[in-house]
């Protein structure tokens, strides 16, 4: 099969979702499933394909290699999507309460609007965002000025890191809210801690592992101590300061679920307090409804900071 | 083995402030708000520890079993933890600052392990290693393996790597309601949750790891006639171990983090559920006592357990 031909067939899978969903009746235990805001999206990832389809591969525009991963992405999606509609949704195999129909999970970001999309959302947005900001605020600084000196690293970092650092900071987080006041703070306290730790520990281990070179030739040329931080400690520990964002993002991520489910309410609302207190009502569709958008959220942040990234990283491109 | 004059000084300082300690705690009057803390079991422990302190010394400078920078580290490390319980002991002990409900003094949540010795010492920390580690074992053997058959062409890494790194990021905490209500019971929905914490950390950096094996080793592999099985054995996996490795630590991190997550979430057994229990019933001796014993098996486990075994898999690398 010509590559043209299977990318056409990839694309279509999303068309015949929609059109399957409205052609097959719904199983007779899933009645009457709103059906709109499934096709909606499904119709989002068509236009999606049918871009890459079109714009990359037949007018040459993106690269081969781009479009084939992203075909093979889409078709992953695709798969999934379409079994879970008609194995669920259509045929109606296991029980309703605990595997609800993609139909029935879409459907939430309508009807539940206003909680789940917007409050929920931008209050967990928020305070990730906050927590981990003030997080790499503190721990990049320090961790260049502790990889700088090797007295202080010895006697008094690495010490105190081997022990404090692996502890899970979840088990703060009941002892945060019994002593801020408000739980964004105790929130923001437990990002702060989660992510600080996984940056400042890569930050010290890519600037101990810099060349000694780069720091002794500066130091030849007359720069000054501020500008050595700046142009030479900070970007050579830059690749590994990004993998400790990486962890440091997951590890802020999960602080933040627990944090918010033990001590949200629906006046202080999150996105991890929307999964825990449907957990107790048994609204499975909607946890779903939450885990995807959870999903989503990530791919919109990460996104966000792999263009900074890029941008930042652009002369280690340039020297390799 | 010389020590110079500030080493000593350490060595003799981290040694000399455990015994000082049991001194001071009874010598001291106890603070007036806090009358008639039962003093032994801490200082019980702290005298077992300085013992191990003691033969440690012993064993590493006079009889030079180990190396002297180790020996330093340790002493170090000792001397800073010795000050922050000084700390903790005159002003919250016997100065008696802060209020007591939030912040007990290190007598009475010493006293919590003893006196608690079945269900907190023994009984939930049994459960918790236990799902820790079968999930763990379990992100070992599908990570590793699963890593290396998708690093090992392009094709499998471009798709891998994004849906990967999308999925590493949901937090795996919002899947637990979801996981006791398909899982047989809740011990079984928190070791799902381990796995899943653990497991992406581990499969990515063996995608990493196994994706970024110098080609020219495989092709002169190839050249020379050795099977695919043979190319595995012999170039992948050893040249990709330091970088499995890293993610096989930050998968033991993230699957305590996970396990006392769930546990206080979820669970009716274990630390996480310990921790949790007594917050609500606001015993805040006994939180502490449960987040000193975590970080206890958290660092105990990572010490004594990944380290070695590290050590042992990398010490080619020592010999370059």
């Amino acid at each position: 099969m010509s590559r043209g031909l299977k990318y056409t067939a990839i694309t279509s899978i999303f068309l015949l979702i929609i059109i399957l969903n409205y052609l097959i009746p719904d199983a007779a235990n899933r009645p009457n499933q709103p059906k709109l805001v499934f096709n909606g999206m499904m119709f989002t990832f068509f236009l999606f394909a049918l871009f890459f389809l079109v714009y990359g591969h037949f007018m040459k525009r993106q690269s081969p290699t781009r479009v084939r991963t992203i075909m093979d992405i889409s078709l992953i999606f695709g798969s999934i999507f379409f079994l879970w509609l008609v194995t669920i949704g259509k045929l109606g195999f296991l029980d309703p309460l605990r595997w609800p129909s993609p139909n029935q999970v879409f459907y939430y970001y309508l009807a539940d609007f206003d909680l789940l999309v917007v409050k929920s959302t931008l209050a967990t947005v928020k305070r990730l965002a906050i927590g981990y900001f003030v997080a790499i605020i503190f721990a990049i600084p320090l961790g260049l000025i502790v990889g700088r000196y090797p007295n202080l690293h010895d006697r008094l970092y690495y010490p105190v890191a081997k022990v404090v650092a692996p502890i899970p900071p979840i088990i703060l987080v009941p002892y945060a809210i019994e002593l801020f006041p408000k739980i964004d703070q105790a929130v923001l306290f437990i990002i702060f801690i989660g992510a600080f730790w996984p940056i400042i520990v890569n930050t010290i281990y890519g600037v101990r592992t810099l060349d000694v070179k780069y720091i002794e030739a500066a130091r030849t040329l007359g720069v000054s101590e501020k500008r050595l931080y700046t142009k030479v400690l900070f970007p050579g520990a830059l690749p590994s300061i990004y993998a400790g964002l990486f962890i440091g993002l997951v590890l802020a991520f999960i602080v933040l679920a627990v944090a918010e489910g033990i001590g949200g309410s629906h006046s202080e609302p999150g996105l991890g307090w929307y999964v825990l207190y449907y957990a107790d009502l048994f609204e499975y569709d909607k946890i779903v409804a939450a885990i995807f958008l959870i999903a989503f959220v990530v791919v919109v942040w990460t996104g966000i900071s792999d263009r900074i990234q890029s941008r930042l990283l652009k002369w280690q491109r340039r020297v390799e | 083995m010389r020590l110079t004059k500030s080493e000593a000084v350490i060595a003799l300082a981290g040694l000399l402030i455990w015994p000082f300690l049991i001194l001071l705690n009874v010598t001291l009057p106890d603070a007036a708000n806090r009358p008639n803390q039962p003093k032994e079991v801490f200082n019980s422990i702290i005298m077992i520890f300085t013992l191990i302190l003691l033969s440690y010394l012993v064993f590493g400078i006079l009889l030079k079993k180990q190396p002297k920078a180790r020996v330093i580290t340790v002493m170090n490390a000792a001397l800073v933890f010795g000050v922050f319980f000084f700390l903790w002991l005159v002003v919250v002990g016997k100065i008696g600052k802060l209020n007591t409900h939030s912040f007990p003094s290190p007598n009475t949540v010493f006293d919590v392990f003893y006196s608690d010795f079945y269900f907190l010492t023994y009984k939930s920390s049994r459960d918790s290693i236990f799902r820790a580690f079968a999930g763990y074992f379990l992100a070992l053997i599908t990570g590793i393996p699963g890593g290396i058959w998708f690093g090992r062409t392009m094709r499998r890494f471009e798709v891998a790597y994004p849906l990967a790194k999308v999925t590493a990021h949901v937090p795996p905490v919002v899947y637990l309601p979801y996981a006791i209500a398909v899982f047989p019971s809740i011990s079984h929905a928190i070791i799902f949750m381990v796995y899943i914490g653990a497991f992406w950390p581990i499969f990515i950096n063996t995608l990493f790891g196994v994706y970024n094996v110098d080609r020219r080793y495989i092709e002169f592999a190839k050249i020379l006639g050795a099977s695919e099985k043979r190319i595995l054995r012999r170039i992948i996996i050893p040249s990709a171990m330091p970088t499995i490795l890293a993610g096989c630590l930050i998968g033991l991190v993230l699957a305590f983090v996970l396990l006392t997550a769930g546990e206080m979430v979820g669970a009716h057994t274990g630390l996480g559920f310990y921790l949790m229990y007594h917050t609500d019933i606001g015993y805040f001796d006994k939180v502490v006592a449960a987040i000193l014993l975590i970080s206890f098996w958290v660092f105990f486990w990572i010490t004594f357990g990944f380290d070695m075994v590290q050590a042992r898999l990398l010490r080619w690398m020592r010999r370059i």
